[in-house]
C-alpha cells in the first residue's frame, strides 16, 4: 500500500509561511492557508482570529472534493479552483499540486483576478517546497520516535 | 495520509467511522463531543439533511495523545450511511489513516452490514488501499436492543480478518471511548512502525 504521509520540518514550515506572507502582501487578502487534501492545516498566515480553522479546513476540503467529483461527471479531469462569492467575504480554493489546497479568504480590499493570478505563482513556489518534503519523507527514518 | 509538522509540533491523522445507515456513527461522535474536555476537542460540524440524516459528513477534531513533545490530533469523520450517497462516502475516505466499521447488531440489518462492508472495501480499492493494511477495527453497536445477533455470529459474518471488535451502546456512551482509544492506539502504532521501518 502506498502512503502519502508528509513530514514538514522547520525549514519547510518557514518557506511555506514565507510564500503565504508574500501572497498576502501582494494581494491584500485577509487569510491564506495551505491544507492537505484530507483537511489538516499545514500552514497559515494573516488574520484568522474568530475562525474555527479546523472546521473551516474540513468543510473547504469537502467542498473542493465535491467540485472535483462534479468535474469528472461533467467530463473534466478536475476543476482546479473554486470561488465562493459573498457580500462582504469571498473564499477562493485552488489546488497546490495533487495533494494540497490553498485556501484564501478575502474582502473588498483584494481583487479576485489578482488573487487568482497570484495563486498560480504562490502554488508553484509551494509545490517545490512540498515536493522536497515528500522526497525526504519517503526516505525518512526517525530513530527513537 | 498522516502529516507531521515540526514547526507546530503536531501530528495529524484522519479517522473515519464507516457503516450502514442509522448504525450510530454520528451518535458515536456526538457522545465523544459531549464527554470530552472542551480543551481536547473543537466544535463538531455536521452536514445533515433536515431529517438529521448525515448528508455529507460529520467532523470532530480532537487531541488525544502526546508523543515525544508532539500533540497527536485526530480528525474524526463519519460517512453518510445511506446507499445513494456513495459518491460522498468515497470522498470522505480519502486519506484516512484508520477506519472503524460500525455494525448494527439487529438481526434484520445484517445484510446492510455486509453490503456496507463490501462498499468500504471497494471504495478503499479506488484509492489503492487494502483494508488488510489499514488500521481497522469493528464496533458492534446497539447491543442493548432486543432481537440482536450474537457477537460470534457477527464475527463469522463480518470479521473474517479477525480484527478487534468492541460492543457498544452508543447513545449511553457504552463502548464509544473504548472503540476510539483502540483505533487511536492502532493508528499511532502503525505510524511508529512506518517510521521505524522507513516506509513512512
Amino acid at each position: 500500500m502506498e502512503h502519502n504521509d508528509l513530514i514538514i520540518d522547520q525549514d519547510d514550515a518557514a518557506l511555506l509561511d514565507q510564500c503565504l506572507s508574500r501572497f498576502i502582501d501582494d494581494t491584500g487578502v485577509r487569510v491564506a492557508m495551505l491544507m492537505g487534501r484530507d483537511g489538516h492545516l499545514v500552514a497559515r498566515q494573516g488574520n484568522s482570529k474568530d475562525i474555527n480553522l479546523e472546521s473551516f479546513c474540513a468543510l473547504s476540503v469537502g467542498a473542493f472534493a465535491s467540485s472535483e467529483a462534479l468535474a469528472r461527471m461533467a467530463g473534466e479531469e478536475s476543476f482546479n479552483s473554486i470561488f465562493h462569492q459573498g457580500v462582504v467575504c469571498n473564499v477562493y480554493i485552488a489546488m497546490v499540486g495533487d495533494s494540497h489546497l490553498l485556501l484564501v479568504l478575502f474582502d473588498y480590499n483584494a481583487s479576485a483576478p489578482l488573487v487568482r493570478l497570484q495563486t498560480r505563482v504562490t502554488s508553484e513556489a509551494m509545490i517545490n517546497v512540498l515536493d522536497r518534503a515528500y522526497t525526504r519523507t519517503r526516505a525518512a527514518r526517525i530513530p527513537g520516535f | 495520509m498522516a502529516s507531521i509538522n515540526y514547526a507546530t509540533k503536531e501530528i495529524n491523522c484522519k479517522l473515519v467511522y464507516y457503516g450502514p445507515g442509522m448504525c450510530g456513527k454520528t451518535t458515536n461522535l456526538q457522545v465523544i463531543h459531549s464527554k470530552l474536555d472542551a480543551n481536547k476537542r473543537a466544535e463538531m460540524v455536521s452536514l445533515a439533511t433536515p431529517g438529521e440524516r448525515t448528508l455529507y459528513f460529520d467532523f470532530l477534531p480532537i487531541s488525544m495523545a502526546e508523543i515525544n513533545g508532539f500533540v497527536v490530533k485526530f480528525g474524526l469523520y463519519t460517512v453518510p450511511g445511506q446507499v445513494m450517497y456513495n459518491a460522498t462516502r468515497k470522498l470522505v475516505l480519502r486519506g484516512a489513516d484508520g477506519v472503524v466499521f460500525v455494525a448494527d447488531s439487529q438481526w434484520k440489518l445484517m445484510q446492510e452490514n455486509v453490503d456496507s462492508l463490501e462498499n468500504l472495501q471497494s471504495n478503499l480499492a479506488e484509492y489503492n488501499v487494502n483494508l488488510n493494511e489499514l488500521p481497522y477495527i469493528m464496533q458492534y453497536n446497539k447491543r442493548d436492543l432486543p432481537d440482536i445477533a450474537p457477537t460470534w455470529y457477527m464475527d463469522y459474518l463480518l470479521n473474517n480478518r479477525g480484527v478487534p471488535t468492541y460492543d457498544a451502546c452508543a447513545p449511553e456512551g457504552k463502548g464509544v471511548f473504548t472503540t476510539l482509544s483502540a483505533l487511536c492506539r492502532f493508528v499511532i502504532r502503525d505510524l511508529v512502525h512506518r517510521f521505524e521501518s522507513g516506509s513512512f
